[in-house]
């Protein structure tokens, strides 16, 4: 090609009329999301000849800035999923309508109206409705956040469908981008849609991505799980877990069929993040409340069962008895044909977590608290010998006969029975159903047992001060013998005269209705202790007296027949409000220290969240200001460009008049 | 730096959507007018305020315990207001009785009365509360509190009060017995006896009723024992059985008889075949008591067992297996507790020294007195009189038993005082009103002597009533200081409670006008910005 000034011109129009349409898609598309703006490379034609072109099409944009918002992103997103859900928890449970503490202020008002007036039947069928309400205040709360958990499970299935049809177009782009670029077209606009497809897709798990040849994106998850690969793309799928079918876990199936689980491998990213809300807020807060429910009912039932109803029989439980936890075997356990249960042997003492029991080898186990992942094996216990010793906390018992084993832990005794693979695993969770298993036992309120069973009757003739302070039943065993009728009453405890030691003693006597009282249990002449108590043994009971009796003064025990004025149990049952009966806490107190962790939870994450995107719209913004598109900078390069085009145009003008001048300088 | 078109539309567009959020926020807060609406603003002071609302419904809940409280003591005081009117009536009636100008037929009539008075105040004793609850009755609230039964009247209830609590650490009792309040009159005091040997007791009478309670209130329950020992005779005579009876108190010790006699009534022997010598009366103080020793076929239950490792058993003076040890064996263990005897055998041992070598020690290790063993030779271990047969044997062995005894036969006597109420007392009198006596002088004395005693026991019985009015009256002011204090802890936790939870409407106020102003200058700055524009100015 000569050198001409027509040529010259020509190349120099076509090169700003390039350039300048470049300008116009910068304009053009200057709202549209994930666009970098391209500017034209201008270069000189290769000498000897003159002229100028368009060397290159340049995205403006920067890798490690692009690199930075993705990673940024995934934190953002991570943090906007759990606060979003912990809103909606925090929402919940700051309305008072819900609160299980209110519930309990008004299951005690009415227990306090059968304090004072025991025998009123309206009073009795008040509180009975009372304790059926609050029964179904925690199924409320346990339902409503299992219907949060299902919530959850149904984002995380539809997230995971979002990441497939990303990661698709991401291997399809691959496969068009490297086709146009072998053939020297200009891919910018396709490599844009990839950055942003790339981008959205780390809104969902955290991304790494490698280009070997520059061309080409190889997409990573979180640890380095290849996702897109040249062209082919991985699939994600959810599937129940192994060790918990209620709850989800996230697969990953690559080219060649294998499947991997990667639900802890996903980073950050919104999937992360309602994962971590699941593990971290949502099931600890469902086991607090089914340790909340257990512990009440049990403590309720135990001190029920202490008193004695309007038909003059012994309490039953007043609640369904809560006597069991979950467990679940894992999925992938070798051998189904064991059977596995934990039942508790002192509710006071279950804490809030999870466990896992893992057979380590041919005689050897290790079950690990999920709460704080402490690990306890064979050593780390004690070994009892029956099964009876198994009421202490780290106490295990190995029952050869019956092929089973026994671990009492933190308020819980789990049992295996059956020979387990080594390997094998099962997921304890004690306190999970509790709150949607509460549920009153009894509606008749004549069996409310609100008094004392025994009676205790002072002889006309006293002339001590003595007087009783407490009657306290120790066991409530269904066999005990006050319920079943067995007990040996009415007894008559007499006090004697100082003995040599200046001792006031007393003497216990049965069949006082006969002309031949005889010594009880070998309870004679017994030293007396004010304030400490009488143990009548067999019948398990004991009473305490205070101050000083005279001798001769005498009292019966009797069992409290027409006594159904009496209020002692219902002072009882009304007094455990104020005991710290979980774990060291009183019931509402433990209600209002979950308040407190699932706010604390929930102000962390707001600030984590405003944290994270002012992290991310600054390095938006870093990345915005390389390739963002300024129609202020846009209007002047118009300007520019076209000024050129004149010049150029110019040129071929200036060229003609050359050409004019010569052909009339030659005609004649 | 470079700023795009893009970021200049968004940040401000980020910028007004902060503003309208915080601007949301504090209406809603002026709207509740609650500090927090959300656990994440104020976690600690979630747990808080549940804390606090606990207390306030706790003191609510003490406050309708002090209302229950108040209105069932309100309705003692006035059945007790009731009731001294009543009695202040029979007084006066029993008083016109005394007169001995009174004719058969006014008697009657005055008996009449007095018999609608008890009536009535048996009615006021029977008193139900509103819910249909005895209120006297203790515990048995479904029980009438006295039942008329043959013209007297017996109290059915208990003595069990009710406690109710009336602030975070008071409770007070909100019932009142009857058996306390009413049961106020003693009766004559009796004996009551009781056991095997019940019937040695033929009579007593009681001398000095203030004596003989506090005798027995001293003594406590006493115990009439009778045992059979032997003489103590020596071998080669032969011990004869000797009978001995006690009277001991509740601490084992030995009954003095009245003064001036003072003597202890402890194995005081006696012989079971003279009848005469048998019936016996104990002089005590303030009450005397007739006894009817048993006769010689009396068996003694007091027997010393032997219990312990190898073969051991009692044998008598001949050698024959006997099943008991002798009197003084059996004084020997009451006086030193189960005795513990060790015994070491050699039979390597030569004569005079006895193969047999054992100490007798008592329940605290330390050794005890015995007779020693009068023959060396025999296989016999005597041990004050009695004698235990031992194994020989080639091989040399120590062994141990125990000694203790069974408990004899007794009679145990106790102190009886029936109460009786008032309405009884004045019913007895009613019946001896109604007896005619016109004329009949020692007839009329004897009837006086009743409404004289009638008198006596309408003031114990007023006294008792008068007594339980103050109880009441100084309940009712408890209950009113624990009100006052509840008042005050209520008003001290709702301004807790309000401190925590309740928002501060200036404070907020100003805030809502500053974020108001804000979101403002966010409109003002983007009407602004959006107007420039190279473009405008290109021609």
């Amino acid at each position: 090609m000569s050198s001409s000034i027509l040529n010259i011109g020509v190349q120099a129009l076509n090169a700003n009329q390039t350039a300048l349409s470049y300008v116009g898609q910068n304009i053009a598309n200057v709202n549209t999301e994930g666009y970098t703006r391209q500017t034209v490379l201008m270069g000189t034609q290769q000498p000897p000849i003159l002229g100028v072109e368009v060397k290159d099409i340049r995205r403006m944009t920067d890798q490690f800035l692009i690199k930075q918002v993705w990673a940024d992103t995934s934190v953002f997103k991570s943090n906007e999923a759990y606060s979003q859900k912990i809103a909606q928890l925090d929402a919940m449970l700051v309305s008072d309508s819900t609160s299980l503490s209110s519930s309990m202020d008004s299951y005690f008002a009415s227990m306090q109206q059968v304090v004072d007036d025991p025998l009123f039947i309206a009073n009795r069928e008040l509180f009975l409705a009372e304790a059926s309400s609050l029964a179904n205040s925690f199924n409320d709360f346990d339902s409503k956040l299992r219907g949060q958990a299902d919530l959850v499970n149904t984002e995380i299935r539809s997230m995971t469908d979002t990441v497939n049809s990303i990661t698709e177009n991401i291997a399809a782009l691959n496969v068009q981008i490297s086709t146009m670029h072998a053939a020297g077209q200009s891919t910018n606009e396709l490599q844009d849609k990839r950055d942003l497809l790339v981008k959205d897709l780390s809104g969902y798990v955290t991304t790494s991505v490698i280009s070997q040849d520059g061309v080409t994106y190889n997409v990573m998850i979180g640890t380095g799980q290849p996702l897109v690969v040249g062209n082919t793309a991985a699939r994600l799928d959810v599937r129940n877990s192994d060790a918990d079918p209620t709850q989800l876990d996230i697969y990953m199936t690559n080219g060649s069929g294998i499947s991997s689980q990667v639900t802890n491998q996903l980073g950050n990213g919104a999937i992360g993040g309602m994962v971590n809300y699941r593990d971290n807020v949502l099931q600890p807060t469902l086991n607090e409340v089914g340790r909340l429910a257990i512990v009440f009912s049990e403590t309720m039932n135990e001190q029920h069962r202490k008193g004695m109803d309007l038909n003059g029989d012994m309490g039953e439980d007043l609640f369904k008895p809560l006597q069991r936890g979950e467990v679940t075997a894992n999925l992938k356990n070798e051998n189904l044909t064991t059977s596995a249960h934990v039942s508790f042997y002192d509710v006071q003492e279950l804490t809030g977590s999870d466990y896992k029991f893992e057979v380590t080898g041919i005689d050897s186990f290790r079950i690990t608290r999920l709460s704080d992942g402490q690990r306890f094996d064979a050593s780390s216990l004690t070994e009892v010998t029956s099964a009876d010793e198994l009421d202490q906390s780290a106490t295990f018992y190995e029952d050869t006969a019956n092929g089973s084993v026994s671990i009492s832990l933190d308020g819980m005794t789990f049992t295996l029975k059956g020979e387990a693979g080594v390997g094998d695993s099962y997921l304890i969770q004690p306190t999970r159903s509790g709150g949607q298993l509460m549920d009153t036992k009894i509606n008749n309120p004549r069996m409310l047992a609100l008094a004392s069973p025994l009676r205790i009757e002072p002889a006309t003739t006293n002339t001590g001060n003595a007087e009783l302070t407490d009657i306290s039943i120790t066991s409530t065993r269904p066999n005990a013998n006050l319920r079943t009728g067995a007990a040996e009453l009415p007894l008559e405890i007499v006090f004697n005269a100082p003995d040599a030691d200046g001792n006031v003693t007393y003497s216990v006597y049965m069949n006082v209705a006969s002309g031949n009282p005889e010594i009880y249990e070998g309870m004679e002449n017994l030293v007396y202790t004010e304030g400490e108590p009488i143990v009548i043994e067999q019948d398990d009971y004991e009473l305490t007296f205070n101050n000083q009796p005279n001798p001769g003064d005498r009292f019966t025990v009797e069992f409290n027949t027409n006594g159904y004025s009496d209020n002692s149990n219902a002072l009882a049952m009304s007094d455990l409000q104020n005991q710290t009966l979980v774990n060291g806490f009183s019931y509402q107190d433990t209600y209002g220290q979950l308040l407190a962790k699932v706010g604390t939870q929930a102000s962390n994450a707001n600030i984590s969240y405003a944290s994270s995107r002012s992290v991310l719209t600054a390095s938006e913004n870093a990345l915005q200001s390389v390739a963002g598109v300024n129609l202020d900078e846009e209007a002047a390069n118009l300007v520019k460009y076209q000024q050129a085009y004149s010049a150029a145009a110019q040129l071929i003008s200036a060229y003609q008049t050359i050409f004019d001048s010569l052909i009339s300088a030659v005609r004649r | 730096m470079r700023i795009s078109t893009g970021q200049i539309f968004s940040n401000a567009n980020r910028n007004m959507m902060e503003n309208q959020t915080s601007l949301l926020d504090i209406q809603n807060k002026l709207s509740s007018g609650k500090k927090f609406t959300s656990l994440a603003e104020d976690p600690v002071g979630a747990s808080r305020v549940v804390g606090l609302k606990r207390e306030l419904a706790q003191l609510d809940m003490f406050q309708s315990n002090i209302d229950a409280s108040r209105r069932r003591l309100e309705l003692e005081d006035a059945t007790f207001g009731d009731l001294n009117t009543a009695m202040d009536r029979m007084r006066e009636l029993s008083l016109q009785a005394r007169n001995n100008t009174n004719t058969d037929a006014d008697r009657q009539a005055i008996a009449h009365e007095l018999e609608q008075l008890v009536e009535y105040s048996a009615g006021l004793m029977n008193t139900r509360d509103a819910k249909g609850e005895y209120i006297f009755s203790g515990s048995k609230g479904t029980t009438q509190t006295y039942l008329k039964q043959d013209d007297r009247y017996t109290y059915q209830g208990d003595s069990t009060a009710r406690n109710i609590q009336v602030s975070s650490a008071l409770y007070t009792q909100s019932t009142d017995v009857g058996r306390d309040l009413f049961e106020s009159i003693k009766q004559e005091p009796e004996l009551s006896v009781t056991g095997e040997m019940a019937g040695a007791i033929t009579g007593y009478e009681v001398t000095d009723p203030e004596r003989y309670a506090s005798l027995m209130r001293s003594t406590g329950d006493l115990e009439l024992r009778v045992t059979v020992g032997t003489d103590g005779a020596v071998p080669p005579a032969v011990p004869a059985p000797e009978y001995r009876y006690s009277l001991l108190d509740s601490a084992g010790q030995p009954v003095p008889m009245a003064p001036p006699n003072n003597t202890l009534v402890k194995d005081i022997v006696f012989d079971p075949t003279d009848p005469g010598a048998r019936q016996v009366t104990l002089n005590l103080s303030g009450i005397t008591v007739d006894l009817m020793l048993p006769d010689n076929t009396f068996v003694d239950d007091t027997v010393a067992s032997v219990t312990g490792e190898g073969e051991a058993y009692f044998v008598d003076t001949v050698g024959n297996p006997a099943l008991t040890g002798s009197q003084a064996l059996t004084d020997l263990i009451r006086d030193n507790g189960p005795l513990t005897v060790q015994v070491a055998y050699d039979p390597a041992a030569i004569l005079p020294a006895n193969p047999y070598t054992y100490s007798v020690l008592d329940a605290a290790g330390n050794p005890v007195t015995v007779t020693a063993d009068s023959d060396a030779t025999d296989d016999i271990i005597e041990l004050n009189g009695w004698s235990v047969q031992m194994q020989g044997g080639a091989d040399a062995y120590s062994t141990e038993f125990t000694l203790d005894i069974e408990p004899p036969q007794a009679a145990r006597l106790r102190f009886e005082q029936s109460p009786s109420n008032v309405l009884n007392a004045v019913m007895e009198t009613v019946e001896a009103l109604r007896e005619p006596v016109q004329g009949d002088q020692q007839a009329l004395t004897l009837q006086n002597e009743r409404v004289n005693k009638a008198l006596v026991e309408i003031k114990t019985a007023q006294e008792r009533i008068g007594e339980s009015t103050s109880k009441v009256g100084s309940r009712l002011r408890t209950l009113e200081s624990a009100e006052f204090t509840n008042i005050d802890f209520k008003l001290m936790t709702e301004g807790t409670l309000s401190a925590v939870q309740d928002l501060d409407y200036a404070e907020a106020s100003t805030e809502l006008a500053k974020r108001q102003l804000a979101l403002e200058a966010a409109y003002a700055s983007f009407a602004k910005i959006q107007e420039l524009s190279l473009f405008d100015y290109i021609r």
